[in-house]
């Protein structure tokens, strides 16, 4: 059916309704930006409060329950640490009444005491003094009770006799005392009547110390240990071993109360540790426990709090990407599905409005039609009713009628093809660089013939323009065809150009410049191409210099 | 469907009442031409009195009557042409299916003829009134009888019915051939269908599938399109 | 004017037997077809001094008839018809060996003109 239509009429007869502006394409990155967008903000929104509340329930449990785990510590080390200045407390006062029950003479006398030390181990419940000696205010042991031989041995220039000289009493660290065992000493200073004074001194088994460490509430992980302030150890500890060895520990700092501190220990590993400085001693009491079991709650309420953000977290991601993944398929289903609604009522209002033009167009050809009949039907009567041939002028005038009527309908039927032809016009997305190509490549090889340079210089920005690529490609096909013609092959500058006056009649049917005779057809072929594509053809010439064929076109498709 | 190919099927079917109306606009140039001759010849008839011979009336009046017969022709083609182009009024309307096929059938009178193919109408008498795209019935039914028309080879004849079912009407085409297929064929085949879809109906019976020669199309009663 | 034979071939049956009818009036032996393959036929049998053939015509169509006539009948002069103007097929007939080329509607007074010239060249034995 197609096979009729061919293209020879050039001028559409009339213009087709101009379609409104076309539904607009919604770039492909809109819609993923706006989906970005979304997801950005819902999850703000969501996540924010959610890091919130985490944050805040993290430090407060975890304060909470670090202060849970911690204060037991403290109490046990506070306790301890009443227990031992407690115990050193009753044995200074131990020797203190010995002092002042005992008369001097009787204390130098070494039966005296070691009786004097016998009774005192005995009232004491707990603690063993190893040893007691006298010794005078010139450092010299005046007496001993005890398994060394230290009668008569001067302690002048020993640091602890004159901090009791100073102090009043002293009490030593631990050292390998009788057989070889830790022991420690406590010495205290009584003044005599003429301005001297006399020290007693008692060494005492360091395992008492020890002994006055209490362990209640303690783990098996736990440690605890008396150090001096030089971090030797004065009791045996479970991680670092024996009395007198060091600690590798940093040794706290004086402070009169419990302190409990977070540290690493020597392995790298979070440790408490509560210390306590015993009065009056050189002793620092230390508990140690591993953060992992004081914080053994903790930690596992840590992980499932982070569990627990982390599978929230991941919920909400889901949820926000799958919700707003469809809700952004919905939106752009939503603008296609109104796009192509558009679109086809655009497309149904077109028809429709084609079809009202071709039936108004069509309907004029009943007029004429109309008087032929009459103006015939009349001629019929004249002849029945008169038998005889009618007025010569009467005929006339009727056949005259009939054939101006005839050319009447003809020339609507010419619109009506016009109209037709038009219809057929195919509209798509065509980039021009491309098409340019395409058609230099159809007469490449004519060019390279003629030895022709072409040179193609096309704007870089060209935008894309929706017409007819069969058509287009005939335009321009044409325009490059009779530009090669007019090139003169032997000589390298432009083309011979057009005289002027042919210039006006360039594009009117069968006319001709070329020698050989043409068909004349081709331009104005073009003319009615470029025309029914909505554009415009124009040219320029100077003899001898060249000619130019400018061919605009509209970038959308002006039906 | 993308938005290329909607587009594509648009223009086809603007292309389609084109192809119709130049179709169309030829015979009445047909019959223009005629009525030219024969004016012609009227007057040259009377030119006998001239020569002072009796002019032969009744031959004068019997090309008078040719002539009218001609004008009536021309009315015939106007009137189709109008129902044509009015049937893109309206997406949905209601029409006469005996009616329209009426029209398909004289309008692809010009086309069978040019393949030298007897277009035969075997329309039964009851109609059916349907409520559809009286648009894509037509360009669907000129696509079967335009397929077929390629097809037939020595039969040389298409036939073209209906029949009425209770949720709507069956259209059959037939020619007896099988199809003969070229580069278009299967885009044509695609067209069919997409304009069968476009009012909820199928192709029952598609051309080219066997047995051979036999296109069936059914439009339901009422229009339920799948792609608005 | 007597003697010049013409078939005219044109598939509107209404427009042959009009123009014949005229040509008739006008002294011209008419003869007229509705198809190509028609109008070949009666070539054959019987003598024409010039066809006239519509160019579009379901079947043959004026371009075959004349390559047809041509080939057999290469003195016979052929005129083509057309109601559409078609350049290309002006071009081409020409190529093939018509005689002329007329427009529709057609000038009776025109036609026979070119009949004559076209029966005159036929007896001198073609182009």
């Amino acid at each position: 059916m197609l096979d009729d239509l061919e293209s020879h009429d050039f001028e559409p007869a009339m213009d087709l309704p101009e379609p409104e502006a076309p539904g607009e394409q919604v770039p492909v990155h809109a819609y993923r930006r706006l989906r970005r967008v979304v997801v950005l903000a819902t999850a703000a929104v969501s996540l924010l409060p959610l890091a919130i509340t985490m944050v805040i329930n993290y430090v407060q449990f975890r304060d909470a329950l670090q202060a849970e785990a911690v204060e037991p510590m403290a109490r046990l080390t506070l306790n301890t640490k009443r227990s031992l200045e407690l115990f050193l407390s009753e044995r200074r006062s131990g020797l203190t009444f010995i002092a002042l029950d005992s008369p001097f003479s009787e204390l130098c006398d070494p039966t005296s005491l070691t009786r004097v030390i016998s009774n005192l181990n005995r009232s004491l419940e707990v603690g063993t003094f190893v040893d007691l000696g006298i010794i005078d205010d010139s450092g010299s042991q005046l007496c001993y009770s005890g398994p060394f031989e230290l009668e008569g041995r001067n302690y002048v220039d020993q640091d602890w006799f004159h901090e009791v000289a100073r102090r009043g009493t002293s009490t030593s660290d631990v050292f390998l005392g009788f057989r070889e065992s830790p022991h420690f000493a406590i010495a205290t200073k009584h003044d005599q009547f003429d301005d001297g004074f006399y020290i007693l001194r008692a060494t005492i088994d360091a395992e008492m110390l020890s002994e006055q460490i209490l362990t209640a509430g303690l783990r098996p992980t736990d440690d605890v240990f008396l150090i001096n302030r030089e971090g030797v150890l004065q009791s045996p500890s479970r991680r670092y071993g024996e009395v007198l060895s060091s600690i590798p520990l940093p040794i706290p700092h004086f402070s009169p109360s419990v302190e409990v501190v977070e540290l690493e220990d020597e392995r790298g590993r979070a440790i408490f540790m509560s210390s306590a400085y015993i009065h009056n001693s050189p002793f620092v009491l230390i508990q140690i426990k591993p953060a992992e079991e004081a914080m053994g709650r903790w930690f596992t309420l840590r992980s499932e709090l982070l569990g627990f953000l982390i599978v929230s977290v991941g919920v909400i991601l889901t949820v926000i990407l799958w919700g707003s993944g469809r809700l952004i398929m919905r939106i752009r289903e939503a603008d296609e599905r109104r796009k192509a609604l558009y679109h086809q009522v655009e497309y149904s209002n077109k028809l429709a409005s084609i079809g009202r033009l071709a039936a108004g167009v069509a309907h004029e050809i009943n007029n004429p039609l109309a008087i032929i009949n009459e103006k015939t039907g009349l001629l019929k009567d004249l002849v029945t009713l008169s038998d005889a041939t009618p007025p010569r002028d009467k005929v006339l005038g009727i056949a005259d009628s009939v054939l101006a009527s005839v050319a009447r309908c003809q020339t609507i039927t010419h619109r009506l093809l016009g109209f037709a032809r038009h219809m057929d016009v195919r509209s798509e997305t065509i980039d021009l660089h491309v098409l340019l190509r395409e058609v230099l490549g159809f007469l490449g090889r004519e060019a390279e013939y003629r030895n022709i340079n072409v040179s193609f210089d096309v704007a870089e920005d060209l935008p894309t323009i929706e017409s007819d690529r069969s058509q287009l490609q005939q335009v321009f096909l044409n325009i490059l065809n009779n530009a090669l013609a007019a090139v003169d092959v032997t000589v390298t500058d432009d083309g011979k150009g057009i005289r002027e006056a042919d210039l006006k009649k360039i594009f009117e049917p069968f006319f001709t410049t070329k020698k050989g005779g043409g068909t004349g057809l081709g331009l104005s072929i073009t003319y009615g191409i470029v025309k029914k594509l909505g554009g415009e053809i124009s040219v320029n010439s100077k003899l001898g210099l060249g000619t130019s064929f400018t061919v605009t076109l509209p970038e959308e498709r002006k039906a | 469907m993308s938005d290329s190919e909607s587009r594509r099927r648009r223009d086809e079917s603007i292309a389609f009442f084109g192809t119709i109306i130049a179709g169309q606009t030829h015979e009445i140039t047909n019959v223009l031409n005629i009525i030219n001759e024969l004016a012609g010849l009227q007057l040259d008839l009377l030119r006998a009195q001239e020569q002072d011979a009796p002019v032969d009336l009744p031959r004068f009046q019997e090309v008078t009557t040719r002539i009218q017969n001609q004008v009536r022709r021309g009315e015939t083609i106007i009137r189709n042409i109008n129902g044509f182009a009015h049937s893109a009024d309206l997406p949905v309307a209601v029409f006469d299916l005996r009616e329209v096929l009426e029209r398909v059938l004289f309008l692809a009178q010009r086309s069978a003829r040019l393949a030298q193919v007897e277009l035969v109408s075997d329309l039964p008498p009851e109609s059916i009134v349907l409520e559809s795209n009286p648009f894509c019935v037509q360009q669907a039914v000129f696509t079967c009888i335009d397929l077929a028309l390629r097809s037939a080879s020595d039969i040389r004849r298409v036939v073209v019915d209906y029949v009425v079912r209770g949720d709507g009407a069956e259209i059959r085409v037939t020619s007896g051939d099988p199809l003969t297929q070229d580069e278009n064929t299967e885009d044509r085949l695609e067209l069919l269908q997409f304009l069968l879809e476009s009012v909820g109906g199928s192709v029952v019976k598609r051309p080219g599938d066997e047995p051979a020669g036999v296109s069936v199309l059914r439009i339901p009663r009422h229009h339920s399109a799948e792609s608005e | 004017m007597s003697g010049l034979r013409v078939l005219f071939v044109d598939d509107e049956e209404e427009l042959v037997s009009a123009v014949v009818e005229r040509l008739q009036l006008r002294g011209i032996e008419a003869r007229g077809a509705t198809a190509g393959a028609d109008a070949l036929r009666m070539v054959e049998r019987e003598r024409f001094d010039v066809v006239v053939a519509d160019v579009k015509m379901p079947g043959l169509g004026g371009l075959e008839v004349v390559r047809h006539i041509k080939a057999l009948h290469p003195r016979l002069q052929v005129i083509l018809l057309s109601g559409h103007g078609s350049q290309t097929d002006a071009k081409e007939g020409r190529r093939l060996g018509a005689f002329d080329y007329v427009e529709k509607p057609i000038d009776i007074e025109i036609l026979i003109d070119i009949l004559r010239n076209a029966a005159a060249a036929t007896e001198q034995g073609g182009r």
